[in-house]
């Protein structure tokens, strides 16, 4: 069953070259820091030195070697990411069993509260929250967490009651089995597939949020290397060294679009099979 | 020859993308004012024939081969405003499902002008053409009324509507796709007697496309069966019903349930019957929907190896009566007695002997099954459910519920998707033995199945009653019932309206509904 | 002088959009959904709030610096009322909030709202075209590909919303600096606007933003309608229609528009939370002064009363974007607005 669905995910070579480009990135980023020439920190030469041998990025607004940077730069966008999106999930899919299938006051709280996240504009909710603690990455994550969980809550819930009207769970219900029975063989294996469906939509979209808070100067706090942090750093040397932007911004594209285009594959050929 | 045949279909052949063939080598002609019914179950490709008569074919199908001539030209093989003119025009439609046919935003008096208009009608001419095409059909024929949304409407207006759009043009031919099938069981007697009506007074050809033997054979003038894409017996109705050629449709005539009102079997159990001692007795049993009472104190009682028909259409209570007895639904009052003790509604608080001791069979296949498991799976965690806990015994188990339903050993290890509908219904079946009831409770357990299935799983009950499981038989289905059940309970708007033993209800019905169920049951002769 | 009014009788055509007069069940859901929005934005402002008063995080030694004085932030705290209890606090805020008085910014010490007023034009003429050009773009893109699906058509409008749906913002904005100011040089690479000159002379200013901006969302929509008109597509009454002859034209307008907008109207509306993150970021990018770049600056300098005021501000303009959207929606429900009396 799962391996058809991975083949039906993988059939276009739209999604193939995907995964290449996932898998590269992934290797960069985690990888990258082993093989840079020199210390992300360190001050190789003059500012916004150009392209040479040496520095195959030329230096940034400090002088120091934009490429070693741009290899160390790429952890903590997938890390933070990764950890927030699953932790999401961790969180939101219990919660939404829980409340499809007994509803009662604890459902009540839940959507009240969901509804209150709903009504901020996630990066505002971010900035708010980052505004009164301060920034730091454990804040960001647990932002992105509670940005997205009400939102994985939501569909679990309907999908769990969606379900539990159907026939077999009403006999299981009838013949007496127990809830956690009915939770964990009826209930959790049938709501999991469309759930994870847009897993990696949502992780898209955690790449966007850690990113671009990155950018905003809210991430990482420098000197450290972050591909945002270094697109914006480098700012006001946009007109003489454009590629210290290009280069992570390309990454940062590449990633977040290639984690978008194996999502959305994946999304429809689970769709498309029937079984599974 | 003067006049072109309306219809003439020329060995026609279609293909699903994966170039399967879905119609193979249809040839069939109507003559002016023939009706020609063609017959087939589920995935035939009765309906797909239907729907190339007005030169289309369905999303992910094609045609790829043959002549559709009306009139004498190929609809085929015009495109554009010509073919524009064919559809709606000089061929018409009358749809399925009435619900979903109609455009949803916009009044239906609007979506019967934008037909008219389609096709050259103008003004004054137009408005009295819609008002006359409403009262042809019964229907109020004011302003009121045509500014009417689809969703204000039942099911037989609208289809009444659908009928009256189908005919407004006169067309040469119309196409019916089981115009019937999904309306209420009343509402199906007066919209078919409408459409034998309508197409007596009108000259058009009508090609009629249906699963139901017995509705052909009110509105047929011939017949053409279809098995997996191809024609396999065609003729003059009486000619096909009394002597049929070819086996299948003798094996899908054998299959319709007739009304069996002097069935010995019956009789001969009924009079035994008096002393059984009750499995079910249920007592002045009143439900609500939220604050809506839908059954208003409903008493009867089943006995040990008796199967008690409950029988009424939509809307009668009888599956929100199931529901109560097996305690899905708990927003009831009045008395359950099972098995001589009384027993509280929900099923929370019942005890687990009482759980496993009664079972319920859903009506549809697709759904009663978990998708996640396979048929070993599924089984085998109720067949625990009862205690037994070793694997090779629980194993054994499973292969002989497999064998009690008729199914053979290779289902064990395939998912609920590889299953056909009538597999999935004898799984549930399993399932529900699996624990061993003494009352089994089957909501129209045969309605979303084809007739040659029905017909299997029927039997199947019929067996099952022989070992002395008493039953509780939900449907709106008066011949079938008469098959199966010993005593019948008549139900409409949640009350009983008529009970008593099958043979006597069904000889000398009482109750006025009852006759009217009697009379809106389709037969064959 | 003719009582007629000064503009034609409604065309007909549009007939499905005519609204009838308001009957008292549609009353009664306007009324709660602007009951709802109004306790919503209460319950937002209400969190908010809390989360500067309970988080671990104390603006006023934030704002001085980590070594500063005890007495210097106390002072502070004192100056700003940060001393008095929370509820005391919350409600002399939302007090001054509703008249317009968001108090003062703590590193300036000027009021809020002589700061974040002026901007508040800019952000409003990037968001309001950005809005301007994405409802109309995405209806035509999104019906075209749903149209000629999988088709060249199809694939010329999917293919590039697939990509540009994930791109963050400042990565668009500084593709689009690169490409129009670093290369070509039509544009500059920053949208200084100067409040000296009129508007009016500097709109070239708000070109790269309003694209950038339109980038991600225009993706998002697109994607949308056009699973939406899928769907409306292959609905029976769809063919239905068609096979009455009726032709592709009115099939179009009449049948797949109409049930086509509802859903849409909803996505337009949730993607106005996320153009209010791009605000932010794209403000930034361009260093275009409105209140999104105000936020982000307030945010780094902990200058809690700025950071709650735009806040409260952006999150208003969503709820009320959504408050229209439903009742829009609710309008053009024909259950709701026939609602006769008889079945």
């Amino acid at each position: 069953m799962s391996t058809s669905v991975l083949r039906l995910t993988l059939a276009k070579p739209a999604a193939r070259i995907a995964l290449v480009l996932v898998l590269v990135i992934v290797a960069l980023a985690s990888l990258g820091p082993y093989f840079s020439p020199y210390a992300f920190d360190e001050v190789v030469g003059a500012p916004f030195a150009p392209i040479t041998y040496e520095h195959w990025l030329g230096t940034d607004f400090l002088g120091r070697d934009t490429f070693s940077r741009f290899l160390y730069g790429g952890r903590t966008v997938l890390v933070v990411a990764l950890c927030a999106t699953v932790a999401a999930y961790i969180v939101a899919v219990p919660l939404g069993i829980y409340s499809g299938l007994r509803r009662g006051p604890l459902d009540v709280l839940l959507i009240a509260i969901s509804d209150v996240i709903y009504a901020l504009p996630p990066a505002i909710f971010l900035l708010v929250l980052l505004a009164s603690t301060g920034p730091s990455l454990p804040t960001v994550i647990v932002g992105i967490v509670i940005l997205h969980s009400p939102r994985i809550f939501r569909i679990v819930r309907l999908i769990t009651m969606d379900i539990s009207k159907n026939e077999y769970v009403e006999a299981a219900f009838a013949r007496g089995e127990s809830w956690t029975a009915i939770c964990f063989l009826d209930i959790l294996p049938n709501v999991l597939t469309p759930v994870l469906a847009d897993f990696g939509v949502r992780l898209c979209g955690s790449i966007i949020l850690y990113a671009s808070l990155s950018y905003l100067g809210l991430g990482l706090p420098p000197p450290a290397a972050d591909w945002g942090l270094m697109i914006s750093e480098n700012r006001i040397g946009i007109t003489i060294s454009p590629w210290i932007a290009i280069a992570p911004a390309l990454a940062i594209a590449a990633f977040s679009v290639a984690v978008n285009v194996l999502a959305d594959s994946f999304a429809r050929s689970v769709g498309r099979s029937k079984e599974i | 020859m003067t006049e072109a045949i309306p219809l003439v279909v020329q060995s026609l052949f279609m293909h699903d993308l994966n170039g399967r063939e879905i119609v193979g080598d249809v040839s069939l002609h109507v003559e002016r004012g023939e009706v020609l019914a063609i017959i087939g179950e589920s995935g035939s490709g009765k309906t797909s024939v239907a729907l190339s008569l007005l030169g289309f074919a369905r999303p992910g199908m094609r045609i790829s081969s043959g002549k559709i001539l009306i009139g004498g030209t190929d609809i085929l093989s015009v495109s554009g405003r010509q073919k524009r003119a064919f559809q709606g025009g000089k061929v018409s439609l009358v749809p399925q499902n009435p619900t979903t046919s109609f455009s949803p935003r916009m009044s239906v008096g609007k979506q019967m002008a934008e037909l008219l208009a389609a096709h050259g009608h103008t003004g004054t001419g137009m408005k009295q053409l819609m008002r006359q095409a409403l009262r042809s059909v019964d229907l109020p024929d004011d302003e009121k009324f045509f500014r009417r949304y689809p969703f204000e409407l039942s099911g037989g207006q609208l289809q009444r509507i659908a009928i009256a759009m189908a005919f407004i043009t006169s067309p040469q031919v119309i196409v019916m796709d089981e115009p019937t099938t999904g309306l209420d069981v009343s509402t199906q007697q007066t919209i078919l007697e409408l459409i034998a009506r309508l197409v007596k007074s009108s000259s058009a050809s009508v090609v009629y496309v249906t699963h139901d033997l017995a509705v052909v054979n009110v509105v047929a003038d011939r017949v053409a069966v279809m098995l997996s894409g191809r024609i396999v017996e065609q003729g003059g109705r009486k000619q096909v019903f009394a002597a049929p050629s070819d086996d299948y449709t003798r094996m899908l005539l054998d299959a319709i349930p007739r009304l069996v009102t002097d069935c010995p079997a019956a009789a001969r159990e009924a009079e035994g019957a008096i002393e059984i001692q009750s499995v079910l007795e249920v007592k002045n049993l009143r439900a609500a929907h939220g604050h809506v009472e839908v059954v208003h104190g409903v008493s009867f009682s089943v006995g040990k190896g008796e199967c008690v028909g409950l029988v009424g259409g939509s809307g009668s209570g009888k599956t929100t009566t199931g529901r109560c007895v097996t305690g899905l639904h708990s927003n009831a009052s009045g008395s359950l007695l099972f098995q001589g003790h009384l027993m509280p509604f929900a099923v929370s608080s019942r005890s687990k002997a009482d759980l496993s001791a009664m079972q319920i069979v859903f009506q549809n296949p697709d759904r009663s099954l978990n998708p996640k498991e396979s048929v070993a799976q599924s089984i085998a965690r109720t067949v625990r459910l009862t205690g037994l806990a070793d694997r090779a015994q629980v194993g054994a188990e499973v292969r002989s519920l497999l064998d009690r339903v008729r199914l053979p050993q290779r289902v064990v290890d395939l998912y609920p998707a590889d299953l056909s509908g009538g597999e999935r219904q004898r799984v549930a079946v399993a399932r529900a033995l699996a624990m061993k009831p003494k009352l089994l409770v089957c909501d129209e357990i045969t309605s979303a199945l084809d007739v040659s299935v029905q017909a299997a799983v029927v039997e199947l009950l019929l067996d099952l009653k022989k070992d002395g499981l008493a039953m509780l038989f939900i449907t709106h289905n008066l011949p079938l019932v008469s098959e199966i059940a010993q005593s019948i309970i008549i139900l409409k708007d949640g009350n009983i309206v008529e009970a008593g033993k099958t043979n006597e209800v069904l000889r000398s019905p009482q109750d006025l509904y009852t006759k009217m169920l009697l009379g809106a049951a389709p037969r064959l002769n | 002088m003719s009582c007629k009014p000064p503009w034609p009788a409604r065309p007909r055509r549009f007939r499905f959009l005519k609204v009838r007069p308001l009957n008292k069940p549609l009353l009664q859901l306007l009324l709660t959904r602007i009951t709802l929005a109004v306790v919503t934005l209460f319950a937002v402002s209400i969190v908010v709030f809390a989360a500067t008063q309970y988080l671990p995080g104390d603006p006023a030694r934030a704002a001085l610096g980590a070594k500063a004085d005890p007495s210097a932030v106390e002072a502070l705290r004192r100056q700003f009322g940060m001393d008095r209890p929370a509820v005391v606090q919350y409600f002399s805020w939302i007090e001054g909030a509703l008249t317009g008085d968001f108090g003062r910014s703590i590193p300036s010490g000027r009021p809020v709202w002589e700061a974040i007023g002026p901007r508040a034009v800019n952000t409003l003429i990037l968001t309001v075209t950005s809005l301007l050009l994405l409802i109309p773009l995405s209806f035509v893109l999104g019906i075209l590909a749903a149209i000629y699906k999988d088709r060249l058509a199809d694939h010329l409008i999917s293919v590039p919303t697939i990509v540009t749906v994930a791109l963050p913002e400042f990565v668009i904005g500084t593709v689009l600096i690169v490409l129009f100011a670093v290369y070509l040089r039509w544009l500059p690479p920053v949208s200084l606007i100067n409040d000296s000159l009129p508007l009016s002379s500097q709109s070239s200013l708000f070109i790269l933003p309003v694209l950038t901006l339109l980038g991600t969302t225009l993706a998002q929509v697109v994607r949308m309608v056009r699973a939406v008109a899928l769907e409306v597509l292959s609905a029976e009454y769809i063919y239905m229609v068609r096979l009455r002859g009726i032709s592709p034209a009115r099939v179009l307008i009449w049948h797949v528009l109409p049930n086509t907008i509802t859903p849409t109207i909803q996505t337009i509306a949730l993607n106005a939370a996320w153009l209010a993150g791009g605000v932010v970021v794209t403000e930034s990018v361009f260093q275009l002064p409105g209140i999104g770049s105000a936020l982000s600056d307030a945010v780094i300098n902990r200058d809690m009363p700025t950071v709650l005021a735009i806040t409260l501000i952006i999150t208003a303009t969503y709820v009320l974007i959504n408050l229209v959207s439903e009742a829009l929606i609710l309008l053009l429900n024909p259950r709701l607005r026939v609602a006769r009396g008889n079945n």
